[in-house]
């Protein structure tokens, strides 16, 4: 049974059906761009993963409000980076460390790319949650200073200063590579 | 390239160069079902601060006859027009039809009963005005003589253990995984206190980290915000509302209320009794956006908890006679508790997003927890018991998951 919905003095409940069909349609087409951006938050994909079961989830459970607003991408991507500063406050998931295997070797290395790649992709796994959260929405999902704070609940302002000093450290950490170190080439 | 654009470029090459799995129907429909099942269980935490700010100045008084119990005497109801028909109680809590049990968890006389059927049976629980189930076991909390504190303790397995002197409100996160609570230094007037805030566990690694809270303040945490814990702090008998950033312990005030009462952190917005009003009356409330401190909407009704979806707020009227369901984005009123009958009600939580929990007493001493739906029907969730113990309640809400 799907959730009840009051519209005007009138209680509606779509059919599960219905329901499903509907979000089964969204999910197909939108789950790709949740877990790429999952991935960039959390570092790896199992995380990501895990963090996308529960966005996908809370979905669920107010998809006739969410779809009826007009606004599922945006409020996903809400419900997304909420739960990932959420996950970073609580204890214990801090410490924890999502592995299939308790592994008695070090870790693998994160996948390389080229050089500079990796180097950054280095650079954005080492920022404190926040901060790495507004990089990603700053360059990543390319959203505007204003959309990042509604989204984040914070001042604009802290949107700036979070990115330019993720900036500004990229620079000053990364000096070996020339094309990220602020030296401007032409376009 | 700017470096702008390179941090662009890479973080695409990233997850251009990852392959992702998908995700099953089923696979969401089951996570679905475990977060409800956390909600659910959170909800009834939100009930203690509705308890708190607006049960507790005087229980609802429903066209009780004089005479016929102790409880405190209000001014009978004054039924107004509802967009929800309403539904007249019976005169006997045993004549309503009996339906589910409660959704959340509650006490019963020495009894935690979860809403998976889990029992913790505790004679010490009889005198408890609230409790929350901790990863050790269940944190409860018994008024003292002194007024304003409580002694908290945690029951487990091992038997209860004292944590100190602190205040009967705890507060949760939406989802029922962060704690908040306050403890003080000693159990002497005026001092100094730590506010606790973490998963839902009291002691041990990975339990919740805590700042200090200044001397002469009581601490009564509501709800939860990103990073910070919505509290109403006590200065003898004036309170401000504040969020209280757990990483670093600055308090922030929330100048446009007075007492906050509800807390819904997924919609960053908080409800309680505006500042600037007499204390003495029953003001003006309202849903204040917890970002940026502004008033949404505003009302003469005093406004409690959200649901647990944040779409609803209860409410009570001026003349603490009647409770209401607002839309929490526009403030119009979508259903009234049907109040013809005799008694009141001592307690109000959300069950599930449409259904209302309450402890209702007959007027005879006798009492049950009924459930109200925003459609007017209403069951009866629990027993029917007698009230033996004047000072407490033999049915409380339990105060989250």
């Amino acid at each position: 049974m799907g959730h009840a919905m009051v519209t005007g003095d009138v209680m509606t409940t779509p059919s599960r059906s219905t329901r499903d069909l509907e979000f089964t349609s969204w999910l197909t087409a939108r789950e790709p761009a949740l877990q790429r951006t999952a991935h960039l938050l959390t570092g790896d994909v199992h995380s990501a993963q895990d963090l996308v079961q529960t966005t996908l989830a809370k979905l669920y459970l107010k998809w006739e409000h969410v779809r009826n607003a007009g606004n599922v991408d945006a409020y996903a991507r809400k419900v997304l980076v909420n739960e990932y500063r959420t996950a970073w406050r609580r204890p214990l998931r801090r410490a924890e460390k999502v592995v299939e295997l308790v592994p008695d070797v070090p870790a693998p290395e994160p996948p390389a790319y080229d050089g500079s790649h990796e180097a950054v992709w280095r650079f954005v796994c080492s920022l404190p949650p926040k901060q790495r959260a507004v990089v990603v929405l700053r360059f990543y999902e390319e959203l505007t200073e204003a959309e990042i704070a509604d989204l984040m609940g914070i001042s604009i302002g802290t949107v700036k200063s979070q990115s330019s000093r993720a900036i500004a450290t990229l620079r000053a950490q990364l000096p070996d590579h020339p094309e990220i170190s602020g030296e401007e080439t032409e376009r | 390239m700017t470096t702008e654009d390179q941090l662009t470029r890479s973080l695409h090459e990233v997850t251009e160069h990852t392959d992702y799995p998908t995700t099953p129907l089923a696979t969401v429909v089951r996570r679905a079902g475990v977060v409800r099942g956390r909600r659910r269980r959170t909800t009834a935490l939100a009930a203690a601060a509705a308890v708190a700010v607006v049960v507790a100045p005087a229980a609802v008084r429903l066209n009780r006859s004089p005479g016929t119990s102790s409880g405190p005497t209000v001014a009978p109801s004054t039924a107004t027009s509802s967009p929800t028909a309403s539904t007249s109680l019976p005169t006997s809590l045993a004549d309503l039809p009996f339906g589910r049990a409660p959704g959340i968890d509650y006490l019963d006389g020495h009894t935690y009963l979860d809403m998976n059927g889990g029992r913790i049976q505790d004679p010490a629980l009889t005198t408890a005005t609230s409790a929350t189930p901790v990863r050790d076991g269940l944190l409860f909390a018994v008024p003292r003589a002194d007024p304003g504190l409580a002694d908290l303790w945690v029951h487990t397995t091992n038997g209860d253990q004292r944590l100190g002197c602190g205040r009967d409100r705890f507060a949760m996160s939406d989802d029922g995984v962060v704690s908040a609570y306050w403890v003080t230094d000693s159990c002497s007037p005026g001092s100094a206190g730590r506010l606790y805030e973490g998963t839902d566990n009291t002691m041990g690694e990975g339990g919740p980290g805590f700042v200090r809270t200044p001397a002469g303040v009581l601490i009564d945490p509501v709800g939860l915000q990103t990073e910070a814990v919505v509290v109403n702090a006590w200065h003898g008998q004036d309170p401000t509302a504040e969020l209280i950033d757990i990483g670093t312990g600055a308090a922030t005030p929330l100048s446009a209320l007075r007492v906050v009462s509800g807390s819904d952190e997924n919609h960053r917005v908080v409800s309680g009794e505006l500042a600037g009003q007499p204390v003495s009356q029953v003001g003006e409330s309202a849903v204040v956006d917890a970002t940026t401190g502004s008033v949404v909407w505003r009302t003469d009704w005093q406004l409690g908890q959200f649901s647990t979806d944040g779409r609803y707020v209860v409410g009570l009227s001026s003349a603490g006679d009647t409770y209401a369901v607002f839309d929490a984005v526009t403030g119009r009123k979508v259903a009234e508790l049907p109040l013809a009958t005799s008694g009141w009600i001592t307690q109000v939580a959300w069950d599930f997003n449409d259904t209302l929990l309450a402890v209702v007493d007959d007027g005879s001493g006798h009492t049950a927890i009924v459930r109200f739906g925003l459609d007017g029907q209403v069951t009866r969730a629990t027993p029917v018991r007698q009230q033996e113990n004047a000072s407490v309640d033999v049915f409380r809400l339990a105060t989250r998951p």
